[in-house]
């Protein structure tokens, strides 16, 4: 039955779908993964999240105030930054505040531009369309925190003698280390260049896909993923450059020589 | 340049405790131009930490280090590097050719304003180490230890420094290659009046670098 456009999901189809992980449940216990415990646990956890952030989204579109949606995005945002760090351990100090600051920062930069300029609503912050944009973007942006840090930690690290060699010469903390910013600029921004390589061609993307599901037009839904796919290579963009440049500093001390955690391996 | 005792360079109580066991350093010192100031000691004494102070690249716990009379703090770290050029015991090439090598230190903002590089000069030691003049076009990465080692030499040479801070800067050669490097550098002192720190361990250093004074670093332990 089409409504709106869409075929919506029953109660009775969203437990025939749970067939689904029986199939993932028996894969594991054939394989003896030892993974039965977290896929039951995770179904779970998705239903519950998915079921409700579908009536806080509910909630906050009727609601559709632009302090609430600017608040949530903050939220968001924080929650991105503690993810994209979490896992960057041996930091000579805490980059989740810097990440924050980035991916608020270059969030609301692009993300403004497409929601108010590109897509225009009416009002512009009309919250069905600026909550997806910007997480869009801040999961993008995470990404690219989370990879461009742990470069750029991990070249240098790897590179301390050439570091301080460089430092010798009357380097100064940049020249001594942007070969290994740049190294790690490329890898944040490089699955997201890769992407846009290969979209429409290996996969459709996730937003396009639930578009068309949605019952748009396909060469409308295409264009709306074109700009999603631009925007993203352009936060992501900023975003490496916005981290790189706020956190680089913190790997050297005031005597412009590495700081410590930095040497002792 | 300044001749009166201590006045060219000189460290004053320069104490620093390592992080793993309750050893430390606690060191005094100086050099005059046209002096080699050699610092042996068994391991774990603090040489190298002591080299790498001086360079400030490692900060000590107290103490003070002058320059021309000055306190270190007088001179931002990069123009303090560039005087004072550290030579670490692992010599550092980076990728490219040779010649890009020598090239490096004269491409960095604070090097454009001071001097060019004269390839003469690198001929010139390159030739006084050992090395041959046809390796300029060579892959850096493809030296031997030995080789890479006097790289190193002649890259910090170049850039005139004041006062060399050498790590076992023959550790890696063969006696040929010590012999012409220390001549290099016993005559690179007297002609130019500057003065080297050398850490070393090799007898042949000792034995042959016209070193002024010996300093001998004890394993300190608190407790």
């Amino acid at each position: 039955m089409l409504a709106n456009g869409y075929i919506p999901i029953s109660n009775q189809q969203l437990v025939i779908s749970l067939s689904l992980v029986l199939i993932t449940g028996l894969v594991s216990m054939f394989l003896k993964l030892g993974l039965v415990k977290s896929l039951i646990w995770g179904t779970i956890r998705a239903f519950v999240q998915l079921m409700l952030i579908g009536y806080l989204l509910t909630f906050i579109f009727q609601l559709n105030h632009p302090a609430v949606i600017i608040a949530i995005i903050l939220l968001m945002s924080f929650i991105a930054s503690r993810e994209a760090t979490r896992r960057i351990t041996r930091t000579p100090f805490d980059p989740a505040l810097l990440s924050f600051i980035t991916l608020t920062a270059s969030t609301f930069l692009v993300g403004i531009i497409v929601v108010a300029v590109i897509i225009s609503p009416e009002p512009w912050y009309e919250a069905r369309i600026m909550i997806p944009i910007f997480g869009m973007i801040l999961g993008n942006s995470m990404n690219a925190v989370a990879l461009a840090l742990d470069r750029m930690y991990s070249e240098v690290y790897a590179h301390v003698e050439e570091v301080e060699q460089m430092l010798c010469f009357g380097a100064t903390p940049w020249e001594a280390s942007r070969t290994y910013i740049r190294r790690a600029v490329e890898a944040g921004m490089t699955p997201t260049i890769n992407s846009l390589m290969v979209v429409g061609l290996v996969s459709l993307p996730g937003m396009m896909t639930g578009q068309i599901l949605a019952g748009m037009d396909p060469q409308e839904a295409v264009r709306y993923q074109f700009v999603v796919m631009i925007m993203i290579a352009a936060a992501v963009a900023i975003t490496c450059l916005l981290i790189v440049g706020l956190t680089y500093k913190k790997m050297f001390n005031d005597e412009m020589a590495l700081v410590e955690s930095m040497i002792n391996k | 340049m300044e001749t009166t005792s201590g006045r060219f360079f000189r460290f004053e109580m320069i104490y620093r405790c390592f992080e793993t066991d309750k050893k430390y350093l606690k060191e005094s010192g100086q050099v005059e131009p046209g002096q080699i100031l050699t610092v042996t000691g068994p391991s774990g004494s603090g040489k190298s930490t002591l080299l790498k102070i001086l360079a400030r690249l490692l900060k000590p716990q107290s103490g003070e280090v002058f320059w021309h009379d000055r306190n270190w703090h007088a001179f931002s770290p990069t123009d303090w590097r560039r005087g004072i050029q550290f030579v670490s015991q692992k010599p550092v090439v980076f990728p490219g050719l040779i010649k890009d090598n020598f090239r490096l230190p004269f491409t960095l903002k604070n090097q454009k304003e001071k001097a060019d590089l004269s390839m003469d000069q690198v001929i010139e030691y390159m030739e006084r180490t050992g090395l041959s003049v046809r390796m300029l076009t060579q892959e850096a990465k493809s030296m031997s230890g030995g080789e890479a080692a006097r790289l190193a030499l002649v890259r910090a040479l170049i850039i005139e420094p004041e006062i060399l801070l050498l790590d076992e800067p023959t550790a890696f050669l063969d006696h040929d290659s010590r012999i012409k490097t220390i001549s290099l550098l016993n005559e690179w002192v007297k002609e130019k009046q500057r003065a080297i720190i050398v850490v070393s361990h090799q007898e042949d250093d000792l034995k042959y670098l016209d070193c002024q004074t010996v300093l001998t670093l004890p394993v300190r332990k608190a407790g």
